[in-house]
């Protein structure tokens, strides 16, 4: 054994992203022959958020970590495309946003001193509530706990109250009815039972954000070619199980819901989809200007492969 | 000399005031945020993340003052059986070793607040705070608190007393 | 590197740099710093980076913001004579109960453990408080001092807690469920503590100072009234809570506010209160907080030694039963609570030892309320609890005194973890009277 690293995550063992960096640990160990060891540590058991990530990889702290992108907004606006909302409606389009959009997520990561290995996505964000939250006139006044900036400027501009509360305050406040309603996946929200006090799931598909796995420059350098490849071979299979798992997951979750009470709400009407995409408008006019020329660069090609 | 414990006894007591400060703003920060949510359906948006700035903040800012009145715990198994110079040199060491590894976490805290400053990081949140004021505030607290350890070194050494009399006694109730 | 033998070696930094007298804080960065450089083989700049951004990281923390807020109600509080006359209030009450008032400890950490999810927060505020009062009334310091280091922990086993919700979420079981099972078990814990109180001073009559036993109904009139300001104070917060208006992170703050009305109804305010009464709550909690954040970096020491994830799977290849597996999990988290406290313990051996519970056959949300109990005892043990450090500051005893005086609670602590393990009813009941 050679390569002996430490892999820092800051979501439970169970979480989708858990288990794809675990695919990856696993297949580095097998094609490898055991040469190359990685210690996963889920839970943000080594004390580090996702936020932290950035720099503790590319400082050399950690050696690998796991890292929703999202909150990496003030490091820099490239790391939100995947969080801006209905801009990629389905798994398909997410994927083609992510293989357009991954040089110019490479580069900023290079520069600080850091490798992107893969990507996968989260499960498509909906909207947990007492009832049905399939129409604008529904969604009025509803105060919805969002996890980032998009999601207050988007469910703001929608009518709705949007409520900022750590995911801890979050099933407190849902038990004393503090709070209506819960923006995020099917997953997330199954992972915390929230059919305890949630009746309805609607399906809006309101973003995928990407989870990515990102190693020290340093670290990566230091390895062989032989290293490399393993690396780059393990990494594939990771992100095509990452990818792979969410059609089967969102499936496994919409079953596990149903025996627990809910009612999954699909098939919205395209005039709420549309009302909803429109008061989320603001937050792609303000990443574009925040990106300047690649964000133009990137949103073409998309339009183009779409 | 004398001057120089005045100084740094004066910079941890303005350090500790801020921290206070940062205390009462958590406060009415919880409380206004109470007050949108209940009769005005509306946020600050920033809470979690403006308390941790403050708490964090207050934290670091306080420490010089809690070290002079004897705040921070120790285990006095030994020191409290020495006197004199033994005890003197005991100090010392303590406060050496206390300014070693805190002395390192200041200076990567200063380098990290820099680098936040350079590159114009901000916070994710929509208020997008530059992330160079809280860490700075936090460092700067650090470095206050190293020039304290400093100035009980120097006591140590010259066997000066310290600004502050801490009572001896059965229970402070210093908590 | 062999479990064992990194634990020996830490074991060894610690009574090194904490016996030498180092600051406890300073002294845990230490060690860290050691362990990194000795035992992973880190360079400096490498445990500098690591150092400064867990340190950072660990006190922007928005749950660590109850420990000041809850501190500064209760400097308000003492400073006033609400704390003095909670103590009036209550001695016609207990004037028939052996050990009286050293019962106060006990019964405040379970009343206000049901506002605030923190230890360190209901042993400091329940402390400052309560403890001039007994030795000023001429109580048994000793056992004062350990039913509060021991009844302090109630506030992670009564709800709300944070070492509860993190587990929730790590564990994906449901938060309401685990704080229903935590109800009983608390109750239990404060029911020992105040048996043993009852037994010691049956024994030992001096602990308590005599009683009057001539009390007559107006006496216990006018104590209602003198304990209408605390009352006050616990249902504007709990109020706060239950409603939905507040969340638990958020009551520290109501408690505030509530007791800032509190003394200017009693026209106790003044620019010179506020003042004496944040100055203190910034030494106090800037001891508690900066505490937290050099164990958290222990902690992550820990992680990066895989301490953790080495013993869950030695653990693992004995293929034990279920009986003997709690034992070993119950030394294994005993060994881990000497290094380590709080909920840093869950986060970095929940993945190892979850799964072999439930292997077993135990009911995750059975195994929570177990866990929860653990990580309490933990901090009872020195030299890293931060129950010890907190009556230490407060007493000026030194770490060993105040260790002896919680010894006995520690063992009742520990009967309690007996008792849950032979009747898992005791957490599993009243969750499902509540949710089926
Ligand atoms: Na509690
Ligand atoms: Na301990």
């Amino acid at each position: 054994q050679s390569v002996s690293w430490d892999l820092a995550n800051e979501y439970p063992p169970n979480s989708v992203h858990a288990q794809s960096a675990d695919t990856f640990i696993a297949a580095l160990a097998e094609v490898s022959a055991g040469d190359m060891v990685v210690t996963a540590h889920h839970g943000a058991a080594l004390g580090y958020k996702s936020v932290d990530q950035y720099d503790a990889v590319g400082d050399g702290a950690v050696d690998i970590a796991s890292s929703f992108a999202t909150p990496w907004s003030g490091v820099h606006p490239v790391f939100t495309l995947s969080s801006i909302p209905f801009l990629a409606k389905t798994a398909d389009e997410n994927r083609k946003l992510y293989d357009i959009a991954k040089p110019y997520y490479a580069a900023v990561l290079e520069e600080d001193n850091q490798i992107l290995l893969f990507a996968t996505p989260w499960p498509p964000s909906g909207l947990w509530g007492r009832e049905p939250l399939d129409s604008m006139e529904a969604i009025a006044g509803v105060r919805i706990r969002t996890y980032d900036a998009n999601g207050t400027v988007t469910f703001g501009n929608a009518g709705a109250t949007p409520i900022q509360l750590s995911w801890a305050d979050t099933v407190p406040q849902l038990t004393t009815n503090g709070l209506d309603a819960v923006l995020t996946s099917a997953d997330g929200g199954a992972a915390s039972q929230l059919w305890e006090h949630q009746s309805h799931f609607t399906e809006v598909n309101y973003a995928m954000p990407l989870q990515f796995v990102h190693i020290n420059r340093d670290v990566y350098e230091d390895l062989s070619d032989e290293q490399k490849a393993w690396v780059a071979e393990a990494a594939a299979t990771a992100e095509a199980f990452g990818w792979d798992l969410l059609a089967n997951r969102v499936g496994e979750n919409y079953a596990q819901m149903e025996t627990n009470g809910m009612t999954i709400v699909k098939d919205v009407s395209p005039e709420y989809l549309a009302a909803l995409a429109t008061a989320a408008e603001p937050t792609l006019v303000d990443w574009k200007q925040k990106l300047g020329a690649d964000a133009e660069a990137i949103l073409s090609a998309y339009e183009a492969a779409k | 000399m004398n001057t120089f414990q005045t100084a740094a006894f004066g910079l941890s007591r303005f350090c500790a005031a801020l921290a206070a400060l940062m205390i009462v703003a958590m406060t009415l920060h919880i409380l206004i945020e109470i007050v949108l949510r209940s009769f005005f359906a509306t946020s600050t948006f920033v809470l979690d993340e403006m308390v941790g700035y403050c708490i964090a903040a207050a934290t670091f800012l306080s420490l010089g003052y809690a070290f002079e009145h004897s705040s921070l715990v120790r285990v006095g198994l030994l020191v409290d059986r020495l006197s004199g110079r033994p005890r003197r040199a005991l100090e010392a060491f303590c406060a050496l070793a206390t300014l070693a590894v805190m002395g390192q976490i200041t200076w990567y805290l200063i380098n990290t607040a820099l680098r936040s400053h350079e590159r114009g990081r901000v916070s994710s949140s929509v208020a997008e705070i530059p992330m160079w004021i809280p860490e700075a505030l936090c460092a700067f607290g650090l470095a206050a608190f190293c020039l304290q350890v400093i100035a009980y070194l120097l006591r140590q050494i010259t066997g000066a007393p310290g600004p502050v009399q801490v009572p001896d006694g059965d229970l402070q109730n210093d908590l | 590197m062999d479990p064992f033998i990194a634990g020996a070696a830490l074991t060894l930094f610690l009574i090194v740099f904490l016996g030498s007298g180092i600051w406890i804080f300073a002294g845990l960065i230490l060690v860290s710093v050691a362990a990194l450089h000795f035992l992973v083989g880190m360079n400096l700049d490498r445990i500098g980076t690591i150092a400064s951004s867990i340190a950072y990281r660990s006190a922007a923390t928005w749950e660590l913001a109850a420990v000041p807020l809850f501190i500064w109600m209760a400097e308000l509080i003492f400073r006033t004579d609400v704390s003095e006359r909670l103590f009036r209030g209550l001695v016609p009450f207990v004037d028939k109960i052996p050990g009286r008032l050293l019962h106060t400890n006990v019964l405040g950490c379970t009343l206000f453990a049901a506002i605030s999810g923190s230890s360190a927060a209901t042993t400091a505020t329940v402390g400052k408080i309560t403890m001039g009062e007994l030795s000023r009334r001429g109580y048994d310091t000793k056992i004062a001092v350990g039913s509060l280091a021991g009844a302090g922990s109630l506030g992670l086993l009564l709800p709300p807690s944070i070492a509860m919700i993190i587990y929730g979420i790590l564990a994906e079981v449901s938060i309401s469920r685990l704080f229903a099972a935590g109800v009983l078990p608390g109750l239990l814990v404060a029911a020992l503590y105040s048996a043993y109180i009852i037994v010691v001073a049956l024994i030992r009559p001096d602990i308590a100072p005599e009683g009057s036993n001539r009390y007559r109904a107006m006496d216990y009139l006018f104590a209602l009234g003198n304990l209408t300001p605390i009352m006050f104070l616990m249902t504007v917060v709990l109020g706060s809570i239950y409603s939905g208006i507040a969340t638990p992170s958020e009551a520290a703050a109501v408690g505030v506010f509530a007791a800032v009305v509190l003394v200017s109804v009693m026209g106790k305010m003044s620019f010179a209160l506020l003042r004496d009464s944040l100055m203190g709550t910034v030494r106090t909690s800037s001891m508690v907080c900066i505490i937290l954040v050099s164990a958290a970096l222990l902690s992550t020491t820990l992680g990066y030694l895989h301490l953790p994830q080495e013993l869950g799977a030695a653990i693992a290849s004995l293929e034990l039963g279920p009986v003997a597996l709690i034992l070993i999990l119950s030394l294994f988290y005993l060994a881990l609570g000497i290094f380590v406290d709080g909920v840093a313990i869950i986060v970095m051996s929940l993945p190892m030892t979850l799964p072999l519970a439930l292997a077993a056959g135990y009911d995750p949300i059975w195994y929570g309320v177990f866990l929860v109990l653990m990580i309490e005892i933990g901090m009872l043990t020195p030299p890293v609890g931060i129950n010890l450090f907190i009556l230490q500051g407060m007493t000026r005893w030194t770490l060993w005194q105040v260790s002896v005086a919680c010894f006995p609670f520690f063992l009742l602590f520990s009967f309690a973890v007996v008792l849950l393990v032979l009747f898992p009813e005791i957490a599993l009941w009243l969750p499902r009277v509540l949710y089926g």
